[in-house]
């Protein structure tokens, strides 16, 4: 717990200049910083109070693109118009996460660039395809969060970048979309497995479309390439389900920690996505 | 050591303190302004005994800096009762027997007046859901959540 000193840029441009000096790291909620920091498993020698950047908090759809800045909250993703009508999957995990308290501060550009392999907006955000945009006084870029998120706490962004916004296509009308988790209780827990699903069903109830990610299974969040690719051009019956669910559990690489078992996650992802997949393919399951 | 000036309000007196940069809002609230009943349950966002409002909603001041309180609007239970009697839902809480060693009692009172303010009459359910992140280890939850329904039915009837 090494003391640290504070700023608190007022505008984007400033937030840049200030984290371009050595030792210095952002903070937004503050919900992953301060415990981190009282464990002693974070260290800087001046925070960067990004809470007070005007214009990193709004969720908008634009020109056919959703993008949500980062500082928004999980009680403003969990209320906003846009999110429940075009990707209800992230308003809904945003009433999971934490308490109240928790979802007042926490934030989604911080749970992105916490990289937990647990951390629960990600796996919707990948079935999403979404692009992460950053910032620093070097410039602005973008990435894939499937290229951003590189291993536990592990990013492709330096220190000195900012998470400005996330952005992804809405969801189709009729796409059908959902976020499962598995916890050791049911409130304030960390994810044990995750799961997150977009499908498109034809008339027919054949798989035009399917996305399905995992969190906490892996180094990272990941997408399940395989499971998808079986998943498309098929009538999804109780058969094509457990195949699917099978392809997954082969995509996952769960480590034994203190909240579960290797073997149990592995259980957990069969048992998630064909709740999943079950719960979608149930007439007008997950639809918009 | 670095220090960091805010001014904010709490309980509706505006002040401008000056502290340790890595202090955080639960400790402000207790060693620079002497508000004792905020409790310090565990510092990590897990108990919810440092729930305060923060501009109406509830946060947990163990992880607010003191710095990203500048200029916000604070709460705590002492400035609940006005003209030296007790907020409806204090009441509710000793009538029907939901304190017992109390610490955790000034963060679910507040987490519950917030909870009021939006949803007059909420349910069992959105009850039990908005007191997810406070922990009772003593009381049970039974009273605690019979005591908010009591003080939203007297606040219904006001
Ligand atoms: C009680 C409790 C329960 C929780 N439950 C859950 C849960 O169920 N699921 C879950 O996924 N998480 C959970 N969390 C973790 C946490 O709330 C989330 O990860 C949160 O989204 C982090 O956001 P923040 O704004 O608080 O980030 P901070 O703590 O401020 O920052 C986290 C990290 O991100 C960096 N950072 C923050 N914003 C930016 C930005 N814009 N650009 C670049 N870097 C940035 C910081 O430097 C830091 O490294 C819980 C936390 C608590 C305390
Ligand atoms: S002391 Fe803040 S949540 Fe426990
Ligand atoms: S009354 Fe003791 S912890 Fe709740």
């Amino acid at each position: 717990m090494t003391p640290f000193d504070f700023l608190s840029p007022q505008t984007l441009a400033e937030a840049c200049h200030a984290l371009a000096a050595a030792g210095r790291r952002p903070i937004a909620g503050g919900t992953d910083v301060i415990p981190q920091w009282r464990a002693g498993r974070f260290q800087a020698e001046t925070l960067v109070d990004l809470s007070r950047v005007p214009g990193l908090s709004d969720v908008t759809l634009r020109d056919g693109e959703i993008a949500i800045g980062a500082l928004s909250t999980y009680t403003e993703l969990h209320a906003s118009p846009v999110l429940r009508a075009h990707a209800p999957l992230l308003a809904e995990v945003s009433a999971m996460i934490g308490g109240a308290q928790t979802q007042n501060r926490g934030t989604i550009g911080g749970n992105i660039a916490n990289a937990s392999p647990a951390g629960d907006t990600l796996p919707p955000l990948l079935v999403l395809d979404a692009q992460v945009d950053l910032i620093s006084a070097a410039g602005e870029r973008s990435l894939a969060l499937s290229a951003f998120l590189r291993g536990p706490g592990q990013t492709a962004s330096e220190a000195h970048e900012i998470i400005r916004r996330v952005r992804f296509a809405p969801l189709p009308r009729g796409a059908r979309s959902l976020f499962l988790r598995l916890g050791n209780r049911q409130g304030m827990v960390i994810s044990v497995v995750s799961a997150a699903f977009v499908l498109q069903l034809d008339d027919h109830g054949r798989v035009e479309e399917a996305r399905v990610a995992l969190g906490a299974v892996a180094p990272t969040a990941i997408r399940c390439a395989e499971a998808e690719a079986l998943l498309r051009g098929r009538p999804l019956d109780d058969d094509l389900i457990a195949r699917a669910a099978d392809a997954a559990v082969a995509a996952a690489r769960p480590i034994d920690d203190v909240r579960a078992s290797a073997a149990y996650r592995r259980h957990g992802v069969r048992v998630l996505v064909r709740r999943g997949l079950t719960q979608l393919s149930a007439p007008g399951g997950g639809e918009q | 050591m670095s220090q960091v000036t805010v001014t904010l309000t709490v309980n509706g007196q505006t002040q401008t303190i000056t502290t340790d940069a890595h202090k955080t809002l639960l400790y402000l609230l207790r060693d620079d302004l002497g508000l004792y009943g905020t409790k310090d349950g565990c510092s990590e966002g897990e108990c919810g005994a440092c729930t305060v409002l923060m501009d109406g909603r509830p946060v947990n001041a163990c992880l607010v800096l003191a710095g990203q309180a500048q200029g916000r609007t604070i709460i705590t239970i002492e400035g609940l009762a006005g003209d030296g009697e007790l907020h409806p839902l204090q009441r509710a809480f000793i009538r029907s027997g939901a304190v017992q060693c109390g610490f955790c009692t000034p963060g679910l009172v507040l987490s519950a007046v917030a909870l009021l303010e939006r949803q007059p009459d909420p349910t069992e359910a959105q009850i039990r859901q908005a007191l997810t992140g406070n922990l009772c280890r003593c009381t049970g939850y039974t009273q605690i959540i019979a005591a908010i329904q009591a003080a939203a039915r007297e606040v219904d009837h006001a």
